[in-house]
Order: C-alpha cells, then structure tokens, then sequence
C-alpha cells in the first residue's frame, strides 16, 4: 500500500501557511512572531510527512481493545469516556 | 472631577472584571481538574490567589493598550465607556448560560468599538491597534497550539525509556501545580489590565487624570481584587467544556498545555497585546491533543468553540451601539 502523507503533516503545513498569510497584516514589530509561527508549523509538517513517508506500514485496522484498569505510562491514551468523572 | 457617574461606571468596570473572572478564569483550573490533580474548590483558590498577585509581575502595558489604541481617547465619554461595558458583559452572561467558553477579551474590545462606533462612527476607531488586536487573535491560539505540542513531543522523547512511571506522574502532577499557577499569573496579567484599561480610558476622559498619566494603583489592586474574586466564585460549567470535552489529559499534557498558553500570555502582557486566554489556552490543550493523532481532539466541540469567537466581537458591538443609542438623543 503507498505511503501518503498523514492528515497531522497537513494540519501543520496549514498553520504554517496562515502565519504566512498573516505576515503582512501584522505590524512590522510583530512580524517576527508569524515568521516564527511559521517556521515552528514548517518543521513539524516536514517532520511528520517524513514519519508517515519512511515509517513502518501501518497494520490492518483492528477495533481497538478498551483497557480495564488505569494506563501504565503518562503518554499512553486516557482511559474510555466510562471510566473517567461523570459529565 | 470625581461624580457618581464616574464611580458608578468604574463599578461596573470592576464588575465586568468579576464576570472575568468568573467566566474566563474557569481556563486556569480546566486542565488541573481534567487531570485530578487538585479538586475544583481547591483549584479556584489556587487560580484566585495567582490571578491577583500578577500585578507584582507585570507592568500595565496591555492597560495602556486598551485606554489610548483601540478607540480614539478624545471619544471616550462616560456614556461610551458605560454602554461598551454593558454590551460585554451582556453578551458574557448570554455565552456563559449556555456554557460556550467565549472571551471576554474580545466581548470587550467589541462592546467599546460598538459603543465609540454609535457616537462618533466608524472613525472613531484606531485602525492600528486593531490590527494587532485581530492579528493576534488568530496568532494566540497558533503560539499555544504549536508550543504545547513542542513541548509535549519534546518531554516524551526526553522521557521514553523512564520506567518508573507511577513516579514520573507524580511528579508531572507537581509540575501541573507550576503550570497552572503560571497560566493563572498570565490570565490575571492580560485580563485585569483590559479592565484597568477602561478605567484609565474614562479617568482621563473626566480629568481625573492627565492624558500621559499610569494607571493609577489603586485602579490596579481593585482590578486584580475582583477578577480573583470572581475567580473563587467558580465557572465549573465551562471547565467541563475546556477541560474535557476538547481532548482527555494526561498530567504531563496538562503541564505542557498550561506551560505553552503561560508561556504566551507572558509574550503578550510584555508587548501590550490584549489576547484572548481562552482562546489561548484552547489552542494550546488542541495542540497536546494533536500529539497522539488529530482524532484525538473532539473537533466538533472545538468547532463550536471557534464559532463563539466568530459571534463575540460583533454580538458585543451590536448590543453596545443599541445600549449607546439612547445617549445620542
């Protein structure tokens, strides 16, 4: 299956492109800010668009298995929406 | 001269402040409750405490900001403060009924607008410090967006081979503790001084003051006094929004979101930018919300978000200029 560039690449690239788009706009003491914007949203599309380009394929989707007790680690995903505080 | 005019405008200004705090400092304690890591009555306080001591940290740029480069100086009048003032809080107690975490920011600057608009039209307006104004509007929520996810990327890679890691959330939950204090200095820093602003504005607009003066301090204490106060008085109902409806944290995610958004609004307060802390702090739990992957992050209650910020500057303005319309009789 060829690799394609991931929806995160692009939602990056996007904020780059309108701090770009902002330049003008801003007053010329801001204007640093949107260059900075811009080159932080640049990096992490290139970034991510070389992590989906070079990674492992991804497997078959599976129906996730919903975990019964608290995550082990702090960037695993949280616990489902019926183990959390009530609404 | 000092009238009842005067001081019954300030105490509306000082109000407006309390609705503040009681409407947009629910952002502080969003993340901080998400996580559990304190519970909300412990929380506010915690919000409360670092939203008034601000004052000590950072001087009153945003204030000045506010008085002398949105609406022309010579325009203010107690009348245009007062209806600009009414139709902000107006449109605060309509978003917050029907928990829409909106910013009273930007219901300001447009209650002023609408208000200066109604009695001496569209000229009346400072065209470059609306500029920045909307500029950064948008770049606020970019900043914490991007900043968050850099620092959350950053503290996983630092952190991936740690195996401890009922000791490593402690200690992120303790982290926690900093960034929200933090969040809170900011908050308190830019949103206090939008109202100081408006005092000022209508100080010089009596002569109470002259043109060139500070910001008076005991314009600055009461400010801070009554957004911490209204702070304590809660705002669970857009906590729930805030917090946990946009994306689930982690400790280490709030950290990061906090950090990012304080990290900002310092940015902000030291230039004189008034921002938008919700719209800040939104930015930045999406942008620790993108780390894992984009369906992460509940968009559809995002994209109701964005679409209160749409509604505020010119629900504001609308119902300032028929508050103000009276006055023109």
């Amino acid at each position: 299956m060829p690799r394609t560039v991931g929806r995160r690449a692009l939602f990056f690239a996007a904020l780059a492109a309108l701090s770009l788009l902002l330049y003008y706009p801003t007053p010329s003491d801001f204007r640093w800010v949107c260059l900075f914007t811009a080159s932080l949203g640049g990096f992490w599309a290139v970034t991510l668009a070389i992590e989906d380009l070079t990674g492992p394929s991804a497997p078959p989707r599976q129906r996730p298995v919903q975990p019964t007790t608290e995550s082990e680690s702090p960037f695993a995903p949280p616990p489902p929406p019926g183990a959390g505080p009530s609404s | 001269m000092v009238t009842t005019g005067l001081v019954l405008v300030i105490l509306v200004a000082l109000s407006f402040d309390f609705f503040n705090g009681f409407h947009d400092a629910a952002n502080s304690i969003a993340t901080v409750v998400s996580t559990r890591v304190l519970s909300p009555s412990l929380a506010v306080v915690w919000a409360a405490v670092f939203n008034f001591v601000a004052f000590l940290v950072f001087k009153t740029k945003v204030a000045s900001t506010i008085a002398k480069d949105v609406v022309k100086p010579e325009v203010f009048t107690l009348g245009v403060v007062f209806a600009g003032l009414i139709g902000a809080i107006v449109w605060d107690l309509i978003t917050w009924y029907f928990g829409l975490p909106t910013s009273s920011s930007h219901a300001l600057i447009g209650g002023m607008a609408g208000a200066a608009v109604s009695k001496a039209g569209w000229h009346s307006l400072i065209a470059a410090g609306f500029r920045k104004i909307a500029v950064f509007i948008v770049l606020s929520p970019i900043i914490g967006l991007l900043l968050s996810f850099t620092i959350l990327v950053g503290v996983e890679w630092a952190f991936h081979r740690y195996r401890k890691v009922t000791r490593l959330n402690k200690a992120f939950r303790r982290t926690q503790l900093v960034s929200a204090a933090a969040f809170s200095l900011g908050h308190g820093a830019n949103d206090a001084q939008k109202t100081m602003g408006v005092i000022l504005a209508v100080l010089i607009a009596t002569k109470v003051v002259p043109t060139t003066a500070d910001v008076p301090l005991w314009v600055v204490l009461s400010a801070h006094a009554a957004i911490a106060l209204g702070t304590l008085s809660g705002g669970w109902r857009i906590v729930h929004t805030m917090g946990s409806r946009i994306t689930k944290l982690q400790p280490v995610s709030g950290a990061s979101a906090e950090a990012a958004a304080a990290a900002t609004l310092f940015f902000t307060a030291a230039h004189g930018i008034p921002v938008s802390t919700t719209h800040t702090i939104t930015g930045a739990i999406v942008g620790v919300g993108s780390s894992q992957r984009l369906s992460a992050v509940r968009w559809g209650v995002a994209r109701r978000v964005v679409w209160a910020w749409i509604l505020t500057i010119p629900g504001a303005f609308v119902v300032a200029w028929l508050v103000f319309a009276p006055f023109r009789l």
